[in-house]
């Protein structure tokens, strides 16, 4: 099993030594600009109003909040999904009163109205 | 073996040299398949819409505007805008490329045909290839541009919501198998036994398109790109890129929808299953047939909005396929 | 092994260097960029001792789920892209001797116990040792486990509700 592990550390070393590479080479190759315009943040043609740091809609931390909630539910689900066929019937209603559970907190964060966007 | 590397070497360099070389392999054929499928997509894309596409680079049919545009943006300057986090900024694509490259490590691209025989195969595919959205944050908050704020943030947090129904939806598979392992599961389909209709056709065809759907939108794909809505926030997290930091971006999001298609045909489809043909030519044939159907898809539907199209991953993607992982245990033990 | 004991080594190298930077950076989004290297090398830690759902578990959840909560609050929030003057406050003192007694009673601890790891496969040297985990966890889980693991659903809905009450928009 290390083995197979450190084939995958080498893809992921040779996945940024390739990228990496590529920059370098990009970096000796590329046309060097020196219009200091070019270096403006790009807003439609005009100059940048306010700063980039804009005030923005606090929806997005709930879905995050969400998705690890049931990322942590996934990773109950697959242990069971990979066992279900030995375990038989028992593990199965056991698997349905789980998931009937966090059926339910879905339910709930609906009807509070979690996934609308106003 | 022995003739390309000698005897007298030691066992672990050479299987190192062995190791490297299928990943080496592996990323020759990402990068040639991913400039393959941006010339395909631009083809498609023309034909949908009764244009004709590139048609000079290369002489036929433009074949070569794929390389064309690779030397270009390798020879373009660099520009890292005055707001700018200048490191975050540069190594965003590289965050966003590695996941996309390290996630073909299990994959079977036939029988027996994986770089890496991985036992937590799919869940290690779907932790690696999360890995993505911290680059598209990083893009989105190293710019220091507006537009790439908030499309950052918009794609991470369609990104999150999809990967729920996207994970979920796979579950059946795995009741059938008993095994996250992905050779495996190709195996287990020989026979025109697969998992879009075998065991149970309805349980299948669910997963199946459920699984799709959030790839698609995974792949921030119309009809799900609200990140990079150009009438709304110009090019989203990837407003400021350009040259080879912007190619980055682009390889990545191809590997990915080619990544997607190749899990589609293995986890439903049977993988490198058929008859009389090796079975790669059977995995390369079905990957690019569900590719045709992602650009397909992309090129006839328009886009969602944002507040729906996070409100269909979990009012409605979620729940089905909830209700599919029940439907798919009482199989289970129906069959039993 | 020496090959492993290498990697060991320098996931132990990378794991540190990264928290130390977590805690000396200026800028608060390089310290969240950091801490997700030292998780990823923690994974790798999890590998090497053959727990391969649980390495992937790390990644799914805390690279991928909890780290980006973490981008999420910073990019939300508004943070200056300037860096901060000073990562020290009033209570730096404090904190260096409560950290310092934790690792001097970590220390001992470690040193007291008598380590049955000299048998651990780890240092045999046999080549293939670890199984992988997946199947043996869920046989686990839902057999011995039954009662604690049907609990981990209500503490995910308390979570949601918290999550969803945090969130909520102010009543009108």
């Amino acid at each position: 099993m290390l083995q197979q592990y450190a084939h995958v550390l080498l893809f992921v070393g040779l996945g940024t030594i390739f990228a990496l590479g590529a920059f370098v080479l990009s970096f000796l190759l590329r046309e060097r600009g020196h219009d200091p315009r070019t270096r403006v943040p790009y807003e439609c043609g005009v100059e940048p109003v306010g700063t980039p740091r804009v005030r923005l809609n606090v929806r997005f931390y709930i879905f995050a909040l969400l998705f690890v909630i049931f990322d942590v539910e996934t990773l109950y689900i697959y242990p069971w999904a990979v066992v279900a066929r030995p375990l038989g019937i028992a593990g199965f209603w056991e698997m349905v009163v789980f998931i009937a559970i966090l059926f339910l907190a879905l339910l709930y964060a609906w009807r509070k109205e979690a996934f609308r966007w106003e | 073996m022995g003739i390309i590397f000698p005897a007298a070497w030691p066992p672990l360099a050479r299987q190192l040299l062995v190791m490297l070389g299928q990943c080496a392999a592996i990323l020759a054929v990402i990068n040639l398949t991913v400039m393959f499928l941006i010339w395909l997509e631009r083809k498609v894309s023309a034909h949908m819409q009764s244009r004709l596409g590139p048609m000079y680079a290369g002489g036929w049919h433009g074949w070569a505007k794929s390389i064309a545009d690779g030397i270009k943006l390798l020879v373009k300057q660099d520009i890292v805008p005055t707001g700018a986090d200048p490191w975050v900024h540069r190594l965003a694509p590289v965050i966003a490329f590695v996941p996309a490259f390290a996630c073909y490590a299990p994959l079977p691209f036939g029988r027996q045909l994986a770089a890496v025989n991985l036992d937590i195969g799919i869940l290690y595919v779907f932790a690696i290839s999360g890995l993505s959205v911290l680059g598209i944050l990083m893009a989105g908050w190293g710019s220091g541009n507006k537009y790439s704020m908030l499309g950052g943030l918009r794609a991470a947090a369609q990104l999150v919501s999809y990967e729920v129904p996207r994970v979920l939806s796979v579950v059946p598979v795995l009741l059938w198998v008993g095994s996250q392992n992905l050779s495996l599961i190709v195996d287990t389909q020989r026979h025109f036994k697969w998992f879009l209709f075998y065991p149970n056709p309805l349980v299948g065809v669910i997963a199946f398109l459920v699984f799709f759907t959030a790839s698609v939108a995974e792949c921030n794909r119309t009809p799900f790109d609200i990140p990079e809505a150009e009438s709304e926030i110009v090019a989203g997290f990837h407003t400021e890129y350009s040259g080879i930091k912007f190619a980055f971006f682009f390889l990545a999001e191809y590997a990915f929808v080619f990544l997607s298609a190749g899990l589609g045909a293995v986890l439903f489809l049977g993988g490198g299953d058929g008859v009389l043909l090796p079975s790669w030519v059977w995995f390369l044939f079905k990957t690019f047939l569900l590719v045709f159907v992602f650009m397909w898809v992309r090129w006839t539907f328009p886009r969602f909005r944002v507040d729906r199209l996070l409100a269909f991953s979990w009012k409605f993607l979620t729940p089905v396929s909830f209700a599919n992982i029940v439907l798919a245990g009482l199989t289970l033990h129906w069959l039993s | 092994m020496t090959l492993q004991q290498g990697v060991f080594d320098g996931f132990a190298v990378l794991t540190l260097g990264s928290a130390l930077l977590v805690v000396t950076q200026r800028q608060i989004l390089h310290c969240a960029l950091w801490l997700i290297a030292t998780l990823g090398a923690i994974a790798g830690f999890y590998v090497l001792l053959g727990a391969d759902f649980l390495a992937a578990a790390q990644v799914l959840l805390y690279i991928g789920g909890v780290m980006v909560i973490m981008l999420f609050v910073i990019m939300l929030s508004h943070v200056p892209l300037v860096p901060q003057e000073s990562v020290k406050n009033a209570q730096w003192l404090p904190a260096l001797l409560a950290c310092g007694l934790t690792v001097i009673g970590f220390g001992w601890t470690i040193g007291r116990v008598s380590w049955y790891g000299q048998e651990l496969p780890i240092a045999t040297n046999r080549g293939e040792i670890f199984e992988p985990t997946t199947a043996s966890l869920g046989q686990l889980l839902l057999t011995e486990l039954a009662l604690p693991f049907e609990l981990v659903s209500l503490v995910l809905v308390a979570a949601l509700v918290g999550a969803v009450f945090f969130t909520r928009r102010p009543e009108s």
